[in-house]
């Protein structure tokens, strides 16, 4: 039976093709309470892929605890990345939190549709953005438990 | 029997007088070469029966003999002359015209020749057995072609023309029995063979009658299926909605009213229908020049048609019919050009709006991307770099700041104009009175001095996040413009004036006032009637909203005639007062649309 002790550092792979959201994510992120975080990122959809499945220029990293994923983005789109991995039996248990700047209805639907965890819309604002990001890794590491990354 | 056989006599001899005279008359009055043939075969068929009448009672002398010479000669070539007729519409074999001419001639020669024509006692003898069976043979063959012609020139014509045509041919037949009739018994007086053929007799002039002149009663009663035609095709010229519609339910229609050969229509200037038509005639047709029977021209162009051999004599009236149907399709057609006009206009402009509106959806989420950024490094900068600014320095970081939070609305509000009326949602209960109060509490929390009354207000049916973004621009623009701090704003309702059964809702503050020129215009987009002052959040587009709300609920907004202050109007249609039809339940809330 699998442990659910909550792990001392938490690894989130961060999907991002905005320079400046990803500089500010990351920040949000190093800088959250009551956890200690190690951000991984990458800046289009397909280097999410080979990221997680671990191959290409990622051969060997370590898979993510959990996964920011922007919708907007290069060469393969949020949406495509989050239905490929919550498609796959293996990898599916990596929670995921779509982090878009749409409030698009439509978006906030296809979203979930495509198995996403959770839909974060990205705040102004660099104390927004920290206090929205807290709230989702208070909800991952404190009320909720997560699952080990697939190995 | 002999008052009988009188009487018929006397009976066909008006007839054939009638047609005569109306063939006659008819040749003077157009005097073609078709009226010239059929005056020569029934006015040489009345002039016999005149010279008949004269004669009768006549003691046989040379003078008689003269005269009956005279009208055999007129007479005898009459049914080659009937045969030319014809052969003017569609040509007769020349042979066969050969073959009737010199039969004729042969008979009239025949008949000059022979010694004492109409010598009872010579009757049965054989130069006049001979002479009176050459005449059957030769008119009963030619009227037998006749009859075959007509008959066959009736197939695929309109009613009327087809039954003229028949009925000539049933003429043509029975006047041929009646002649082989006689031809069989000559020189008989009141027998059943006489009796027989001055039946047949009256009888085939009374068709020849009825076929060449019908009576005004018969030819509309003949005419009915055409006139029932004409009315459906107005009918459905009346409904088509574009030119092509028109011409394609025209063109079949109108050949049939003629049974015409062809039909093209022109409409600038090309050719949007035709039938039965060559390439030919249709270029000839576009180009303007085309060798059609009967042209007639439409405001966009003409109808051209080709008429059938036939309808020229025995269709003057269906081209009558012919024109009415060019008429209607001129009106039909103009109908249909500015109904398509309208219409494209129309598409064009829902496509426009449209497009804009999906342009400042995608170009407001796009703006949202790089203001997020910018407010962020705003942040830090003022967070972590405060103490190495001056307090210039700082004063800029503030106004930048601001900015931020000015663009972000504006954004926003730009994100929610787009979406109003272009996310469906379903409408639920709103009670009016309840939301002004909610609203009134927030709007007192960021002006406090506002003092606000709210009257008797009824529910509505609509969307729950529509209702309180009107409810809420309106009070805030009234608490923001109402210029002194201490606004007082009143909220009430009352029964529309315009609409019966609709409810107007009226805010009103007591401020400065929107002067009557710049009424309209604040419901545009950007549209601010003083400066940004410090502090204010105003975008400019909060009444753009408001209105587009007012507008997709099927109701409207304006400003009254107020100089003391800004009275906001909003009309709710009877619709939105009651429950909406196939609404059974009533959600309060809905997950399609995110509170801005």
């Amino acid at each position: 039976m699998m442990t659910t002790t909550v792990p001392d550092t938490i690894r989130i792979l961060v999907a991002e093709d905005n320079e400046d959201h990803l500089y500010f994510i990351t920040r949000a992120l190093e800088g959250l309470d009551g956890v200690q975080v190690e951000v991984d990122s990458v800046r289009n959809g397909a280097d999410a892929l080979d990221f997680v499945y671990r191959r290409g220029e990622f051969v060997g990293r370590q898979r993510p605890h959990m996964i920011l994923l922007d919708l907007k983005m290069p060469r393969v789109p949020g949406l495509e990345v989050l239905s490929q991995l919550k498609s796959d039996p293996e990898l599916r248990s990596i929670p995921i939190t779509v982090l878009s700047s749409s409030d698009r209805p439509e978006d906030i639907d296809a979203s979930y549709r495509n198995g996403t965890n959770t839909y974060v819309v990205k705040r102004t604002g660099l104390s927004e953005m920290k206090a929205g990001l807290q709230a989702v890794s208070d909800y991952w590491t404190d009320v909720a438990r997560l699952p080990e990354p697939p190995l | 029997m002999q008052t009988l056989s009188t009487t018929l006599e006397w009976l066909q001899n008006v007839t054939y007088l009638a047609v005569g005279v109306w063939a006659l008359l008819r040749w003077r009055r157009q005097g073609d070469q078709q009226s010239g043939w059929l005056a020569a075969t029934f006015g040489s068929l009345a002039f016999a029966v005149i010279v008949g009448a004269f004669t009768r009672d006549m003691e046989p002398s040379t003078a008689l003999d003269v005269i009956t010479r005279i009208n055999v000669t007129v007479l005898l070539p009459f049914p080659y002359y009937l045969l030319r007729f014809l052969d003017s519409f569609e040509p007769v074999s020349t042979r066969l015209r050969r073959v009737i001419g010199v039969g004729s001639v042969v008979i009239v020669a025949a008949a000059l020749a022979l010694p004492r024509l109409l010598d009872p006692e010579l009757a049965t003898s054989t130069p006049n057995r001979l002479f009176t069976l050459t005449i059957v043979t030769v008119w009963v063959v030619a009227l037998a072609v006749v009859a075959r012609r007509f008959w066959r020139a009736g197939a695929g014509q309109p009613t009327l023309v087809r039954r003229r045509l028949r009925t000539l041919s049933l003429a043509s037949t029975s006047l041929s029995i009646a002649i082989v009739v006689s031809g069989a018994n000559p020189g008989g007086e009141s027998d059943p063979f006489t009796l027989a053929m001055q039946v047949l007799a009256v009888v085939s002039s009374g068709l020849f009658l009825l076929g060449f002149a019908p009576p005004g009663l018969v030819k509309t009663y003949w005419r009915q299926p055409e006139e029932r035609g004409l009315h459906m095709a107005s009918v459905a010229l009346m409904q088509a909605t574009d030119p092509q519609e028109v011409a394609d339910i025209l063109v079949p229609h109108m050949r049939a009213v003629i049974a015409a050969q062809g039909v093209a229509l022109v409409h600038d200037g090309h050719v949007v229908a035709a039938s039965g038509v060559t390439a030919a005639q249709r270029r000839a047709a576009a180009a303007g020049s085309a060798d059609s029977s009967n042209t007639f021209p439409i405001s966009s162009g003409a109808i051209h048609v080709w008429a059938n051999l036939y309808t020229p004599f025995f269709g003057q009236e269906e081209e009558v019919l012919l024109g009415r149907l060019a008429l209607l399709a001129d009106l039909a057609i103009d109908r249909a050009s500015l109904f398509a006009l309208e219409r494209d206009a129309r598409v064009e402009l829902e496509a426009a709006n449209a497009e804009l509106e999906s342009f400042v959806y995608s170009a407001s989420h796009d703006l949202k991307s790089p203001l997020i950024a910018l407010q962020s490094y705003v942040d830090v900068l003022s967070e972590e770099y405060s103490a190495s600014l001056d307090d210039q320095g700082r004063w800029f970081l503030e106004r930048m700041r601001s900015n931020c939070k000015y663009m972000e609305a504006l954004v926003g509000d730009l994100l929610e104009l787009s979406r109003v009326g272009r996310v469906e949602t379903l409408p639920s209960d709103v009670d009016l009175g309840e939301l002004v109060t909610e609203v009134a509490t927030e709007v007192q929390h960021r002006h406090p001095e506002v003092e606000v009354t709210v009257g008797e207000l009824p529910h509505v049916w609509l969307n729950e996040l529509r209702a309180r973004q009107l409810v809420r621009n309106l009070m805030e623009n009234a608490a923001v413009h109402g210029r002194s701090a201490a606004v007082r704003i009143e909220v009430r309702s009352e029964p529309s004036t315009e609409l019966e059964g609709g409810v107007v809702l009226y805010v009103r503050d007591d401020g400065v006032g929107v002067p009557a020129a710049y009424r309209e215009r604040v419901f545009g987009v950007f549209e601010r009637l003083e400066a940004e002052t410090e502090g204010s959040t105003g975008t400019g587009i909060g009444l753009a909203i408001c209105r587009k709300i007012a507008e997709s609920a099927g109701g409207r907004i304006w400003l009254t005639d107020h100089e003391d202050g800004a009275e906001f109007a909003v009309l709710f249609p009877p619709e939105t007062l009651q429950v909406p039809t196939g609404t059974a339940s009533t959600p309060t809330s809905h997950r399609t649309e995110v509170p801005a």
